[in-house]
């Protein structure tokens, strides 16, 4: 269907002194395309995220975003993605209104534009209360809300998430599940990273799995269903990963904590 | 974690906290562990150092011996024991009830006792004994090196019962400090909800660095202004003042003057720290309770409306990049306190320094001969402001925000810097001169005018250059504040070197004929060239 990438990864790898984060990634991403992008704890999900941001320079191989190789740094590339971090990191001794207009403006927003924007997007997730509140005092949940309307204010075509859903409470998961699948049928591109198997499984068109910095799956969920015989993402995702003790690790830790044996 | 000295000497008082109903073993648990972080931890005093391992408290003390070596000059001087006393038990009083609040009051107002401890089945009673003793621990340690030295002096010429009264006399001090402060903190908490509170012990911080760079310069010379020979009399507003009750006993008893007013001082000195700390202990729960102000922050904030940003914005900022980043920078300076505590003290002293050796050139000289010369080149001093302004730009509590700068599509990174390091000189840096500008004029007359708009334009120069030096390329709010007390000390110096060729250069111009509007042309170019040079503005390819 689609026949330009907008993100083309090529042989991309990372080393940090003693460790190959990442070993030889390929990969190409469509219009419209949400990628859940998994993997185990240290396995290079924030590592990608990062070098497809350029906030990491020194990789090797090629990165080409909108058909642009990353190395040129191009500032209309970067005008074009949006990007929430982990961890909810900000500038957080500034209010909400105060940083989305720094963002807005830097993303070349004209001020009062963006004000009305950030205004209209904050109430629409419940945050017009707190407008002109110092985000230090917000909530994980707040936190993550303020940065996702401060990655999407000058419209974006794609969309870089790390972890985007942590710290956010059950309605607000749905409703930035389906602001993501909209965004997505609107024609943008969305790539995030997450941990939380169920909601990868539901809103993802299309996952990759990355284990010992190489892409171990890579497909849509009923394809990657096909391929083994989990019933869901998480079992697939221990399959492919190794892992099937968490029985035994389990059983193992409750006996030291209980001091006696435990039925398993 | 149970090889503390100080632990040891607790353990001699195990009986008398498990009298009290304290569970020993707890709080001896919960305050070695406390005495294991502190180890992790750096006072005030030395935020402008290095940063080491260790127990810095430990090491800061060495200052506080230094401090105490001040105070014996003040035991033989003149002849009211009285006014010796006083003036011993009043730097006392200052240095350490300022130590308590500036590198205590995390120990104080620690709320993560609560959520860690609170789960835990210790009760409340052993969880205050363990913060009261705490804190008294580290009270102990300060007072001991501040007067540990001064005491033995006094033993070896005053003799043991004025050292016996003295070291009693120093307990109840120290319970009339600790009662003090916990009270004023307790007041403050009920007064304040929890980030005007912390902005309030910034501030506190903030006086004591001052208070200590001012205090001892007028210290020094207070010598010559007050006569040698002062004998003591009693007028009632001496009951306001703390260090003299605590003096009273010396009069009374060593010096045998056997007066009421004396005698009532002396027992005002015994019944208060006693009523104080009776008092703290009894409300110490509800002080507890008050402590959650601390944690729960969610006010509804109102959207405010700073002109002088808006002003200063319009006034020094080319395109929207640079504007944004402007109110960014200004924002952000405002609202951290870690920057704030590294760069609001050199304010001070950058502020208070010109008139202080304009005082000190008075003490030589007269009014007359001050107004003629040219000593109005003290105002130069203002610019120990500059250096760690820019120095400190760079770094932010909150330094991993600073994606944001690698993902937004800047047209030039130098909008950036340029626009902070604009924010920091309008904010505070220029408020701070135009006052030193004005006082100045009006102690000079209008010919220092010119000179004055030099020195100016001179101080931007300077900022840019501090700035590209202490910078390095990095953005600004973008590194973490902990390592800003490695960035060396040998670029202050250079840094403050510097100064001095600008007032050389300065004054050299001031000298010759149609000097000054050459050197205005000069510095004006330098200032274009500079900004220029060191922050560039180009597109970004890297």
């Amino acid at each position: 269907m689609q026949t330009e990438p907008i993100i083309s990864l090529r042989d991309l790898t990372m080393e940090y002194p003693g460790k190959r984060v990442l070993d030889g990634i390929s990969l190409d991403v469509f219009r419209g395309q949400i990628i859940g992008y998994i993997g185990p704890n240290g396995a290079g999900k924030s590592t990608t995220l990062k070098i497809l941001l350029g906030l990491i320079q020194d990789y090797k191989g090629t990165v080409e975003i909108f058909g642009n190789d990353l190395r040129n740094e191009d500032q209309d590339v970067k005008r074009r993605i949006g990007y929430v971090p982990e961890n909810a990191e900000i500038y957080d001794t500034l209010t909400p209104m105060e940083y989305l207009t720094f963002v807005g403006e830097l993303y070349g927003m004209k001020r009062a534009a963006v004000e009305h924007k950030a205004m209209q997007l904050m109430t629409e997730l419940g945050l017009e209360e707190v407008l002109h509140t110092r985000i230090s005092s917000f909530s994980k949940g707040m936190k993550q809300k303020v940065l996702i309307i401060s990655s999407l204010l000058h419209d974006p075509d794609i969309l870089f998430l790390d972890e985007p859903l942590s710290g956010l409470d059950a309605n607000s998961v749905m409703v930035v599940k389906d602001i993501l699948a909209m965004l997505a049928a609107s024609g943008k591109t969305i790539f995030y990273s997450s941990h939380i198997m169920d909601v990868v499984e539901k809103i993802s068109n299309r996952i990759v799995l990355l284990y010992n910095g190489k892409i171990a799956a890579d497909g849509s969920f009923d394809e990657l269903k096909c391929q083994g015989e989990a019933g869901s993402l998480e079992m697939l995702f221990n399959q492919l990963t190794g892992f099937n003790e968490h029985q035994q690790t389990a059983k193992r830790f409750v006996e030291l904590v209980t001091g006696g044996d435990v039925d398993g | 974690m149970d090889n503390f000295r100080s632990l040891r000497v607790m353990d001699v008082f195990k009986g008398l906290f498990q009298t009290v109903g304290i569970d020993y073993p707890s709080m001896r648990t919960i305050v070695g562990l406390k005495l294991t972080m502190d180890e992790r931890r750096i006072p005030v005093v030395f935020s402008q150092t290095k940063l080491k391992e260790g127990n810095q408290f430990l090491k800061s003390l060495g200052l506080y011996v230094l401090y105490g070596l001040a105070t014996i000059p003040f035991l033989y001087f003149g002849d009211s024991v009285m006014l010796q006393m006083g003036i011993v038990f009043g730097i006392a009083m200052f240095m350490i009830m300022t130590s308590l609040i500036a590198d205590f009051s995390s120990v104080l107002l620690d709320v993560r006792d609560r959520i860690l401890l609170a789960a835990v089945p210790v009760d409340d009673r052993t969880l205050n004994a363990a913060k009261l003793v705490h804190v008294s621990i580290y009270m102990t340690l300060i007072a001991l090196s501040l007067l540990g030295i001064p005491s033995i002096v006094i033993l070896v010429s005053k003799g043991i019962s004025f050292f016996l009264l003295f070291l009693v006399m120093m307990i109840f001090l120290m319970l009339l400090i600790i009662a003090l402060t916990a009270i004023t903190y307790m007041v403050m908490l009920r007064v304040f909800d929890g980030e005007r509170l912390k902005d309030m012990i910034n501030y506190v911080q903030i006086l004591l660095s001052v208070g200590v760079f001012v205090g001892y310069q007028v210290l020094v010379r207070s010598f010559e202004f007050v006569g040698l020979t002062i004998s003591y009399e009693f007028s009632w507003w001496h009951f306001l003042i703390p260090p003299l009750w605590f003096a009273a006993p010396f009069e009374w008893l060593l010096g045998g003057n056997t007066s009421k007013p004396l005698i009532v001082l002396s027992i005002v000195a015994l019944i208060i720290p006693i009523i104080a700390i009776w008092m703290y202990i009894r409300k110490m729960p509800l002080f507890e309770r008050d402590l959650q102000k601390l944690m729960s922050e969610a006010r509804v904030g109102k959207q405010q409306h700073p002109v002088m940003m808006k002003f200063w914005e319009w006034v020094l900022c080319k395109n929207s990049e640079e504007r944004a980043s402007f109110r960014f920078s200004w924002q952000l300076m405002k609202r951290e306190r870690d920057f704030k505590l590294k760069v609001y003290p050199s304010l001070g002293i950058g502020f208070v320094a010109p008139f202080l050796f304009l005082y000190i050139f008075l003490s030589d000289g007269t009014w007359e001969d001050m107004i003629t010369s040219n000593t109005y080149f003290m105002i130069y001093f203002g610019f120990l402001i500059i250096g760690p302004l820019a120095m400190m730009l760079s770094y932010s509590s909150k330094f991993k925000g600073a994606w944001i700068y690698a993902v937004a599509p800047l047209t030039s990174v130098s909008y950036v810097k340029r626009a902070a390091l604009k924010a920091s000189l309008a904010q505070l840096f220029l408020p701070v001169y135009l006052l030193q500008a004005v006082i100045f004029t009006v102690f000079f007359g209008w010919r220092i005018v010119p000179d004055l708009v030099v020195v100016l334009f001179s101080a931007v120069l300077y900022a840019v250059i501090c700035y590209a030096i202490g910078a390095k390329g990095t953005f600004p709010f973008s590194l973490p504040m902990g390592e800003s007390v490695q960035s060396g000390t040998a670029k202050q110096i250079i840094l403050m070197l510097l100064i001095g060729v600008f007032v050389g250069v300065h004054i050299l111009m001031s000298k010759i004929p149609y000097g000054t509007p050459i050197y205005l042309v000069v510095i004006v170019v330098g200032c274009l060239v500079g900004w220029n040079v060191l922050l560039p503005v180009k597109r970004k390819y890297v």
